[in-house]
């Protein structure tokens, strides 16, 4: 008969062996087996390298964001004091939007900073379209003052900043709008003149009329004695 | 029975009231925008576009069995307008898949009442009162359609 046993059953096995003496206290002595094969080893050693690893480069991208915001952040600060940089505040803002990290609070500093700066932006969007009406309107000097009067920073883009820019560089504008002052200047000085003069004016007939009434009541006075004597 | 639309802004109220902190109002903003779904590319329209919003927020309107169902989407360009978005997905809170009249009975007010407005920049509370402004004129008309 054909059999994979090789004719033995694995009771017989067994029993060879304890009759060879393979016994622990009296039992059959268990066949010695590693604790893992090499295959689990290494899957072992995969896992643990990938717990690892994603730990460190999730600190890693943490730091990473919390040091680009914390430099935003310093560029968002000096920019209360130097309006320009928020340009640059605005910039390092949107170079975050790359980052695989970003928490809670950095999501809203970051959300009401663009925000704010979205804000002066529109402020200036806003002035450069009265500016540029004034302009439509032949009113340099207008257009002059409301882009010269802005101290924020240049938030608006490229082709606005340059007409916004040809407004407040533009010689023949600088030359009209120094001519109004002059002009500005020599009819308030015609006028602080025609003032002054105006006002002589009136203290002279003010004078004239003091000067009348005293005469009257002297005559009257000088009237009431002679009858008196009479 | 679906939730009216008092409901709606009582819970919202409650939810305003409940905030500690002030940051807790744009996490809530945050997370109301992250949970909304947004709109399929093809209803992306230039008519839906709300004019007077700094991003670019579509809301289109569709007019079902006597509801009004609303889709709403921000896009940003390069950035992700979150706060738009949240605040695009509160209203919808209120409005969305209501009556017109009822709609239309809402205070205009009540989410400065409710003291969304603090801190709000300008430019999202002019975007947000446009977003009102478009749900309010969608409702007049589809009021003044289904008393036809």
């Amino acid at each position: 008969m054909f059999s994979f046993l090789n004719g033995k059953s694995p009771f017989d096995e067994a029993e060879e062996k304890l009759e060879a003496g393979e016994t622990v206290n009296g039992r059959p002595k268990l066949s010695q087996a590693p604790i893992m094969g090499w295959q689990d080893g290494v899957f072992l050693l995969v896992l643990v390298g990938l717990i690892v690893g994603g730990y460190y480069f999730y600190q890693y991208t943490k730091q990473k964001s919390s040091d680009s915001f914390a430099k935003c952040d310093v560029l968002y600060v000096s920019a209360e004091t130097n309006a320009e940089k928020y340009v640059e505040a605005e910039a390092c803002y949107n170079e975050t939007w790359d980052l695989s990290f970003v928490s809670d609070s950095m999501e809203i500093l970051r959300q009401n900073r663009l925000g704010a700066i979205e804000d002066l932006r529109n402020h200036q969007k806003d002035l450069y379209a009265d500016a540029m009406g004034a302009m439509a309107a032949r009113d340099t000097v207008a257009a002059y003052k409301v882009v010269n009067e802005y101290k924020g920073p240049m938030l608006l883009n490229r082709g606005d900043a340059k007409d916004w820019n040809n407004i407040a560089e533009n010689d023949a504008i600088k030359a009209s709008v120094a001519a109004a002052a002059a002009r500005a200047d020599s009819i308030a000085r015609e006028k602080a003149i025609a003032d002054s003069l105006a006002q002589v004016a009136a203290e002279l007939r003010a004078k004239a009329v003091a000067d009348s009434i005293e005469k009257a009541n002297k005559k009257l006075a000088r009237k009431g004695k002679r009858k008196k004597a009479q | 029975m679906s939730e009216s639309i008092v409901d709606r802004q009582e819970k919202i109220r409650a939810k305003f009231a409940s905030f500690a902190d002030p940051d807790d109002k744009w996490k809530f903003l945050l997370d109301l925008a992250r949970e909304h779904k947004g709109m399929d590319a093809a209803l992306k329209a230039e008519k839906f576009i709300i004019q007077g919003c700094a991003s670019t927020m579509y809301l289109v309107p569709k007019f079902e069995n006597g509801k009004i169902h609303f889709e709403m989407d921000v896009e940003g360009g390069t950035t992700n307008p979150l706060i738009s978005r949240g605040l695009g997905a509160l209203a919808l809170q209120v409005f969305n898949d209501m009556a017109p009249a009822d709609i239309l009975s809402v205070d205009p007010t009540f989410f400065q009442q409710i003291g969304l407005n603090v801190g709000l920049s300008p430019t999202r509370s002019n975007g947000f009162a446009s977003l009102l402004k478009q749900i309010y004129l969608y409702a007049r008309v589809f009021d003044a359609i289904s008393k036809k």
